[in-house]
C-alpha cells in the first residue's frame, strides 16, 4: 500500500512536471482552471451528490484505476519548432536578421540621419562619407535615410498581400478539400487559371490595368499568389478530413463549418506558417520587381525596387546608388528564406534526427 | 425491463465503386434492447463498421447509399430517412461511438477537457462553467486518476488506454441511448483491454444503455456481450446469445472462427484458419456468400439462396444444413 501512494506521488510530481501547453499559455490558463475549480468544488457538491450516490454502488473489485504507460510525452508542435530553429544556426540568423529588420522599419522617422525626401542639387551623387554613410543619390537625398524608410514599404508589402492571400487561399482550399466534388473542381480550375500565368506577369497585367500604386500592388499581389495556397491547404485537408477525430466530431453531431474551423483549420496551421515564412520574401521580390519596371511604387516613395531602377543609371559612375538597395532586398530575403528553411526542416517528420 | 432502442429492419448500403455496386450490408436486421450488449462479430470487411456507420447516417456519401427499403428505428423515427441537421442532433446525443483508435480519435490541437465539453455544449445548450462540471464528473466516471488535472491535458500526454477512457467519457457525456463501440480495444494492449472491457460492462449495467460492440475477438465476445451477430460479406450468418454461440454454433463459418482460436491447452502445429478470404462482393455468387470456403457446402449452397432458420426464439441461422428437406434431397 505504501508503494503504491509513493507511486502515486511520483505520478502527481512527474505530470506537474510534464504539463505544457502547446500554444504557450498553459499555466494562464491552469491558473484559471484552478480559480474556476476552487469556486465550482462547492456547486459540484451539489450537482454530484445524486449522481455520486450511485456510482459509489459500482464494485471496483478494488483494482486501481490506473494504465501502466501514464504519461507519455511526446514532442509538440511549437516545441519541437523552437528547438528546430535553435539548432538550425541559419535559421537562428536569419530571425535575428528578420528582427533586426522589423526593428528598423518601425523605428525608421527616429533613426534616420536625414530627411529621405529632402533634395539637395548641391549634393548629388556625393560618395559615401562620414555624413552621409552610403552617400547620396542623383537628386541628393541620403541613401542610408531611403533605404530605412524602404524597409517600412518592403515589410508592409511582405505581410499584407501575403495574409490576404493566405487567407483566401486556405478558405477556399479548405472548402475545396472538405466537400469535394463540384466546389472542389471549381476551385481547383481558377486556382489552375491563375496559376497557369507567370505570377510577376500576371500581376503587371493587374498592376497595368488598376494603375500603378502601393494599393494596388497589395491587390495584385494577393490576386497571384491565393493559388498554391490553396492546393497546398487543400491537400493537407484532404489529410486530415479523413483522420478519426473528424469522423468523431461528425458523431457527437458537430457541424460542417464548424469542424472545418475548429477541427481542420488548426491542423493546417503548421504548415501556413511555413508558407508564410517562405512567401514573404517571394512577395518583396515581387513588390521589388514591379517598381523596378515602373508599374509598382512611384518615385518618389522610397522603395527598394524603383531605388535601384532609379540607380541602374549611374551604376558605374556611382555604383552605390543601385548596389546598396540591392544589397538590402537580399539580405531581408535571404533572411526569411534561412528561417523558412528551418521551419519546412523541423517539421518535416523525414528530415529529423 | 430491457426495451427496444433500435430495430435495424434489413438494413442494406451499398456502395458504387467503378466497377458496379458493392453491397457492403446486405439485409442485415437486428434488435438493440436497452441494458444489453450486442456484439457484431466478423472478418475484416464484413460490413460491421458499415453497420454501425449506417446507424448514425455517416456513411460516405455520394458513393455510399443506404437502400430505400433498408429501416432504422429510433424512438419512433426512421434514422435513414432523417435529414442532415435532424440526424446530427441524435449524434452525440442519444446515440455515440466510440472509435478503434484512441490515438487519432482525438484532436492533437485542443485539450482533452475542452473536448469533452464539446457534445454538451452542442446538445445541452450548457454554459462552460456547468459544461465543465458534468465533463468533470464523467471524466471521474471512466476512472481516470486525477480527472481535475487531465483536464487541460492534451491529447499527446495520455497514454493510449487513458485516452480511450476520455472517448468513452466523451461517449457518456450526453447520456446516450445507444453506445456504438467499434472496436474499441484492437490499439490497446491486452491488461488495458480488461480494464476498458470492465469499464465498458460497468457503464451498461449503470445506465442502462444498449451497446453495440464491434469486434473481430471471440475472447472479448465471450466476456463482454449478451448477444452476438456474426457477420460474413454483408449478412448475418448467425445471430443468437453468447453462450449459446460458444456452446453450440451452428453455422459452419461460425464453427470456423471458433475453431480457428488457439486454445492454451492444445499443442498444436499450425492452427486452423480458414481457407480463402472474404469474396470481392461486387460480383456476389448467386447461392450462399459461404459456399466456397465452405466444408460442408452442396450444390444447393452454390445455387440458391440460403434460407433464415429459426433454430428457436433466440437462435438464427442462415445456412441450408438446417433446412431438412433441402439438405437430405441432395
Amino acid at each position: 500500500m505504501i508503494q503504491r501512494t509513493q507511486f502515486f506521488k511520483e505520478i502527481a510530481m512527474d505530470s506537474k512536471l510534464n504539463r505544457r501547453s502547446p500554444f504557450g499559455f498553459g499555466r494562464k490558463r491552469l491558473k484559471y482552471m484552478m480559480s474556476i475549480e476552487a469556486t465550482e468544488a462547492k456547486n459540484e457538491s451539489d450537482l454530484a451528490t445524486s449522481e455520486s450516490s450511485k456510482s459509489s454502488k459500482i464494485p471496483n473489485n478494488g483494482k486501481s484505476p490506473r494504465d501502466a504507460e501514464d504519461l507519455v510525452t511526446e514532442e509538440h508542435f511549437w516545441q519541437s519548432l523552437f528547438k528546430g530553429i535553435y539548432r538550425d544556426k541559419k535559421a537562428l540568423v536569419g530571425l535575428v536578421m528578420v528582427f533586426l529588420f522589423i526593428l528598423i522599419a518601425l523605428l525608421a522617422p527616429w533613426i534616420v540621419p536625414h530627411d529621405p525626401y529632402a533634395v539637395d542639387m548641391e549634393k548629388v551623387l556625393i560618395a559615401p562619407n562620414s555624413t552621409y554613410v552610403i552617400g547620396t543619390d542623383f537628386l541628393g537625398r541620403d541613401i542610408l535615410s531611403r533605404i530605412i524608410y524602404g524597409a517600412r514599404i518592403s515589410l508592409v508589402i511582405g505581410l499584407v498581400p501575403t495574409l490576404i492571400s493566405l487567407a483566401i487561399g486556405t478558405f477556399l482550399g479548405m472548402v475545396s478539400g472538405y466537400f469535394g466534388g463540384k466546389i472542389d473542381y471549381l476551385i481547383m480550375r481558377l486556382a489552375d487559371v491563375c496559376m497557369a500565368f507567370p505570377s510577376l506577369l500576371l500581376a503587371m497585367v493587374v498592376m497595368y490595368t488598376l494603375g500603378a500604386s502601393l494599393f494596388n500592388i497589395f491587390i495584385a499581389l494577393s490576386i497571384v499568389n491565393w493559388g498554391s495556397t490553396s492546393r497546398i491547404v487543400r491537400a493537407q485537408t484532404l489529410s486530415i478530413k479523413e483522420k478519426e477525430f473528424v469522423e468523431a466530431a461528425r458523431s457527437i453531431g458537430v457541424g460542417k463549418f464548424k469542424i472545418l474551423w475548429r477541427h481542420i483549420f488548426p491542423n493546417c496551421i503548421p504548415s501556413l506558417i511555413v508558407l508564410f515564412t517562405l512567401s514573404v520574401p517571394e512577395a518583396i521580390m515581387s513588390e521589388a520587381s514591379l517598381s523596378f519596371l515602373g508599374v509598382g511604387a512611384q518615385p518618389p516613395t522610397p522603395s527598394w525596387g524603383l531605388m535601384i531602377s532609379r540607380g541602374k543609371e549611374f551604376l558605374f559612375s556611382s555604383p552605390w546608388v543601385a548596389i546598396t538597395p540591392g544589397v538590402a532586398i537580399f539580405l531581408v530575403v535571404i533572411a526569411f528564406n534561412f528561417i523558412g528553411d528551418g521551419l519546412r526542416d523541423a517539421l518535416d517528420p523525414y528530415t529529423k534526427h | 425491463m430491457n426495451e427496444t432502442v433500435v430495430e435495424i429492419q434489413n438494413l442494406k448500403t451499398y456502395f458504387e465503386t467503378e466497377k458496379g455496386f458493392n453491397p457492403a450490408v446486405d439485409g442485415v436486421s437486428m434488435i438493440l434492447e436497452s441494458g444489453k450488449i450486442m456484439g457484431l462479430v466478423g472478418e475484416s470487411g464484413s460490413g460491421k463498421s458499415m453497420t454501425a456507420m449506417s446507424i448514425l447516417g455517416l456513411i460516405p456519401k455520394p458513393f455510399g447509399q443506404i437502400l430505400p427499403e433498408s429501416k432504422i428505428l429510433f424512438e419512433g423515427d426512421d434514422l435513414t430517412k432523417l435529414s442532415e441537421k435532424e440526424l446530427a442532433k441524435i449524434r452525440g446525443n442519444k446515440i455515440a461511438m466510440i472509435f478503434q483508435e484512441p490515438m487519432t480519435s482525438l484532436n492533437p490541437v485542443y485539450t482533452i477537457g475542452k473536448q469533452l465539453m464539446e457534445p454538451l455544449r452542442l446538445h445541452k445548450n450548457l454554459s462552460k462553467r456547468e459544461a465543465k462540471v458534468l465533463a468533470l464528473k464523467y471524466l471521474e466516471q471512466v476512472r481516470i486518476p486525477d480527472a481535475a488535472k487531465r483536464f487541460a491535458s492534451y491529447p499527446h500526454q495520455l497514454s493510449g488506454g487513458l485516452r480511450q477512457r476520455v472517448m468513452i467519457a466523451m461517449a457518456l457525456t450526453c447520456e446516450p441511448k445507444l453506445i456504438i463501440a467499434d472496436e474499441p480495444t484492437t490499439a490497446l494492449d491486452v491488461t488495458i483491454q480488461a480494464q476498458i472491457l470492465e469499464l465498458l460492462k460497468d457503464i451498461q449495467v449503470r445506465l442502462n444503455t444498449a451497446i453495440l460492440f464491434i469486434t473481430h475477438d471471440l475472447g472479448v465476445v465471450a466476456e463482454l456481450c449478451d448477444d452476438v451477430c456474426v457477420m460474413y460479406a454483408g449478412e448475418v450468418v448467425e445471430k443468437c446469445d453468447a453462450d449459446r454461440l460458444f456452446e453450440t454454433p451452428m453455422h459452419p463459418y461460425t464453427i470456423g472462427l471458433l475453431k480457428s482460436l488457439p486454445k492454451i491447452d492444445d499443442d498444436v502445429e499450425e492452427l486452423y484458419s480458414i481457407e480463402g478470404m472474404v469474396p470481392n462482393l461486387i460480383h456476389v455468387p448467386t447461392g450462399c456468400r459461404f459456399a466456397p470456403r465452405c466444408d460442408k457446402s452442396k450444390r444447393i449452397c452454390f445455387d440458391a439462396l440460403p434460407p433464415r432458420i429459426l433454430i428457436d426464439k433466440q437462435h438464427e441461422v442462415l445456412c441450408w444444413q438446417y433446412d431438412e428437406g433441402a439438405w437430405s434431397n441432395e
